[in-house]
């Protein structure tokens, strides 16, 4: 009888025990990565490795939540309550608002990560529609008359802020002074169907809704409209020059600390730098930062000069008060 | 035929667009929305008048090309443009569709109504609405230049021979007009759960705050509202003052406290199975199956309120105030009984030679002092509340349709100490138990339904256009009943000479008794003019310490115009 009792009493334990186990492996922790619309693919995929090495490196089962919207939307929703444990962001710009907003982050976040804390880039390049019908080629082409143009509203855009500020690097490089540039800016958006209010929405008018002649998007954006559409509808032109757009990414180290989530957040971006996150970025057309993998890859990332927002800008901050502000550049060049 | 069809439709985009002047002037005047239907329209159209066409001729054959369609072929980027454009005005539409959407999910909501101005963030977590009150009233007191009703004096049963010189607040009695209410006030809603209220109010040529509150709403069954508010004690005070049915409260109103500063913890619960009541900023709503209301305050008083300057307690004893009040038949099915509520309500404190919650009681309709805790003169004793302080009040309303009815009953227990002053002093304590009740039924002629929140006209004033508003006729009862104990007569010096150290009964009556009659006009939501008459009978407050007579009988008819949002 007491052998019977104790066989059964161990059994029950043991079931406790593996039931207590499977709970525990459910979801130890979770983080939330508060994300811009095309890094979607980018982190569905980066998700699943970065969950296997914490498993591995911790013994930890991380569940990892991913949230997309348009940049600056994003950063507001953190600074007004949503819980990021992270954010990997379109702009710098942006990620700067959690610390001059609602100092979620340190004043130094960007010096926290190697690269400025991206780590990975991007560019503006050109989609054109099969056989490229209007020859488009470079910057130069995009001001011809006749030619539709497809961007989203720098206004409301991160993307967008990207492509005008690398249509004015170019214009600035190539004619030599600011009021040239500005000249050229306005003839570009003169040749501007429609001003999307975000990336994707730019994408859908050019594929789906079949307007203009040129898309400007960013390099994986691009690339994904080909994998997605159909490599034999649209071409991807690399102009000369093109600025070096640099998504950034930080902790949120207020929501971290309260979640308790620090190393892992930390280690979650970190871990974008190491050659299995860089090859994941370049696999979903992001330009890595490791050299070894960019070399891989270099069939796929065209060479082209690419100037920094810092060098021809002055920075973010600089470069949204000159030109996105109320009555900055844009709103003197652009008229509806 | 491709061509020939590409030819028809170019042109007639092309004419749409600008070719025909007076096309395009209508389309200036139209909106972008009006210009891509009529595109698209006119282009479906013809796209169906080709396909019947072609039906018709299906032997044409496009390889010898007729002078249209080498027209067409050499117009294809013309066509391939006016396409563009189409699809251009398309999206942005689209677009514009989007930002007005996304807009207007983003703008605060503005919303001017009967319920004043209010605004609404975008998520509805947070409201702000300004609301105010205007009431100018009117007395008229009749036959006031002489005591009417002359009755024996208290312990005696001979009546006097002459009038007396002189009745306090019994003849002469002046007609008034006062602004009884001037008050503008916010109220809203903080992070969906935080309420809060400020009612100044500029009536009565003084300043007095009425409500300063804030209500954490967080659980619906336990609230906790904090400042000044009104006390769960008598229901027609809980009733507002712009939503009642007479310009003045019955009896029972004047045992009970009206506004203190404390905190309260409230809530409400629906029937089982049925969805909660919810909506407005008042911590004493209970519009829902049952509702409570438990709450500390610092104690003001029958009658009283507190006042600006006394929003500090003056001593550590406070008021416990609890009421429970239910609607037993809500949602029941039985139509009759759904608008019946009852409750009861009560409160205790044990106060210490407390004077400033002696607050004077006043006649419902006139308003005239008629029991004066006040001694002056030969009289004159230290008078305060000491000791325990309890009041109940069972209370219950019936609305049915356009019928109305409200009863209510208090009891307020008071123990009270008189020091005399001067030679000799001595100190007395004995508990007052005052009673006061009253009843009364509206009914609206016009057929709108009554509630507690009072009356919505159906159609508001326009009688050009045959729209009177809504018309409620009323009637009450009411009597409040003056312990005895409080007038006796302690003589002066232990001598025959009549000294009353609690009240004098020739300045305090024993018994006041009411009736009213009313007539209420409501010109819309907001606009109102009421008007009652009341009768009220008393027993005592007159003549002389000697001589105690009865106060003359008040009549009064009173008006009121009201502005309420």
């Amino acid at each position: 009888m007491k052998t019977f009792f104790y066989t059964h009493f161990l059994k029950l334990l043991l079931t406790i025990a593996l039931i207590s186990m499977a709970t525990a492996q459910a979801a130890d922790v979770n983080l939330l990565n508060v994300s811009y619309d095309p890094t979607r693919e980018l982190y569905q995929e980066y998700n699943t490795a970065f969950a296997k090495h914490w498993k591995e490196k911790s013994g930890q089962t991380v569940e990892i939540q991913q949230s997309h919207g348009g940049s600056g939307k994003q950063a507001r929703a953190v600074i007004d309550g949503l819980d990021a444990d992270v954010v990997t962001l379109a702009l710098a710009y942006d990620v700067d608002q959690l610390y001059q907003k609602a100092k979620l982050i340190p004043e130094n976040w960007q010096t926290l990560l190697p690269n400025n804390s991206a780590p990975y880039t991007s560019t503006a390049v050109f989609l054109v529609r099969a056989g490229n019908p209007k020859g488009i080629k470079d910057w130069d082409d995009l001001i011809k008359s006749g030619v539709s143009v497809v961007t989203p509203n720098p206004k409301t855009s991160g993307g967008a802020r990207w492509n005008y500020l690398a249509a004015y690097g170019y214009a600035l490089k190539k004619y030599g002074s600011d009021d040239a540039a500005k000249d050229f800016l306005k003839k570009l958006f003169k040749n501007v169907a429609v001003l999307d209010t975000g990336a994707r929405g730019s994408t859908v008018s050019f594929v789906e809704r079949e307007i203009g002649d040129v898309l400007i998007a960013w390099e994986n954006e691009a690339y994904l409209s080909l994998k997605e559409y159909g490599a034999d509808k649209y071409e991807v032109i690399v102009p000369s020059v093109s600025i070096l757009a640099e998504p950034t990414v930080a902790v949120v180290d207020k929501v971290a600390n309260k979640h308790g989530t620090e190393k892992l957040a930390k280690e979650y971006l970190e871990h974008l730098y190491s050659k299995e996150g860089q090859e994941i970025a370049a696999k979903n057309f992001y330009r890595p930062r490791d050299t070894e993998v960019l070399a891989k890859y270099s069939k796929q990332f065209k060479n082209l000069n690419l100037f920094t927002i810092d060098e021809v800008f002055g920075g973010w901050n600089k470069a949204q008060t000159t030109h996105f502000a109320d009555g900055g550049v844009f709103d003197q060049i652009y008229t509806p | 035929m491709k061509n020939h069809k590409l030819l028809i439709i170019a042109a007639t985009v092309s004419g749409l667009l600008g070719v025909q002047p007076h096309v395009a002037e209508a389309a200036k005047k139209s909106s972008k929305d009006a210009q891509i239907a009529a595109l698209v329209r006119r282009l479906e159209i013809l796209e169906q008048r080709l396909a019947v066409d072609e039906a018709k001729e299906p032997g044409k054959s496009l390889s010898a090309k007729s002078p249209t369609s080498k027209l067409a072929e050499a117009d294809a980027p013309a066509i391939k443009q006016l396409d563009q454009k189409v699809k251009i005005l398309e999206r942005k539409l689209e677009l514009e569709h989007e930002v007005a959407a996304d807009t207007a999910k983003k703008a605060s909501k503005e919303d001017m109504g009967p319920e004043g101005l209010r605004l609404t963030s975008p998520d509805g977590d947070h409201t702000i609405r300004l609301h105010a009150a205007l009431q100018a009233d009117a007395k008229f007191f009749m036959d006031d230049n002489a005591p009417t009703t002359i009755t024996p004096t208290a312990g005696s049963s001979s009546y006097p021979s002459t009038l007396p010189g002189a009745l306090p607040n019994g003849i002469n009695l002046a007609d008034t007009f006062q602004l009884k209410q001037a008050r503008i006030g916010v109220q809203g809603t903080l992070f969906k759960y935080f309420d809060f209220n400020v009612l100044p109010d500029w009536g009565k040529g003084a300043t007095l705050l009425q409500y300063a509150y804030l209500d954490v709403r967080y659980l619906p069954y336990a609230s906790l509202s904090i400042g000044k508010q009104k006390t769960p004690l008598s229901l027609e005070r809980i009733q507002g003052d712009s939503d009642g049915t007479f310009l003045e409260r019955g009896y029972p109103t004047q045992l009970a406290s009206n506004r203190d500063v404390g905190v309260m913890l409230h809530g409400s619960f629906a029937k089982p199975g049925e969805q909660r009541i919810t909506g407005g900023i008042n911590p004493l709503d209970s519009r829902n199956f049952f509702n409570y209301q438990l709450g500390v305050f610092n104690g003001s008083g029958d009658n009283g309120t507190a006042s600006n300057m006394n929003d500090t307690a003056n001593q550590d004893n406070k008021d416990f105030i609890g009421r429970i009040f239910a609607h037993p038949f809500q949602k029941s099915g039985i139509a009759p009984l759904e608008g019946l509520g009852l409750g009861v309500a009560g409160s205790y404190s044990n106060l210490n030679q407390s004077t400033t919650v002696l607050n004077n009681l006043v006649s419902a309709n006139g308003q005239n002092t008629i029991v004066n805790y006040s001694l002056p003169g030969a009289n004159a004793a230290f008078l305060s509340a000491d000791g325990a302080h309890y009041r109940v009040y069972p209370q219950l309303y019936w609305y049915y349709g356009p019928f109305g009815l409200m009863g209510e009953y208090a009891l307020s227990s008071q123990r009270l100490q008189a020091t005399k002053v001067g030679a000799n002093p001595q100190t007395r304590h004995i508990t007052e138990n005052n009673q006061a009740w009253q009843v009364w039924a509206s009914y609206v002629l016009t057929g709108e339904d009554v509630t507690f929140q009072g009356v919505r006209p159906r159609k508001p004033f326009d009688p050009f256009n045959g729209n009177w508003g809504a018309l409620q006729f009323t009637a009450r009862y009411t009597e409040l009943d003056i312990d005895n104990s409080v007038y006796e007569n302690q003589g002066i010096n232990n001598t025959a000479a009549n000294r009353f150290v609690f009240l004098d009964p020739s300045k305090s009556i024993t018994q006041a008794t009411g009736w009213a009659l009313g007539i209420n006009w409501y010109l819309n939501r907001n606009v109102l003019v009421r008007s009652d008459y009341e009768q009220t009978y008393f027993q005592g407050g007159s003549g002389t310490a000697t001589n105690v007579l009865s106060r003359q009988m008040e009549k009064v008819f009173s008006t009121r115009f009201q502005v309420s949002f």
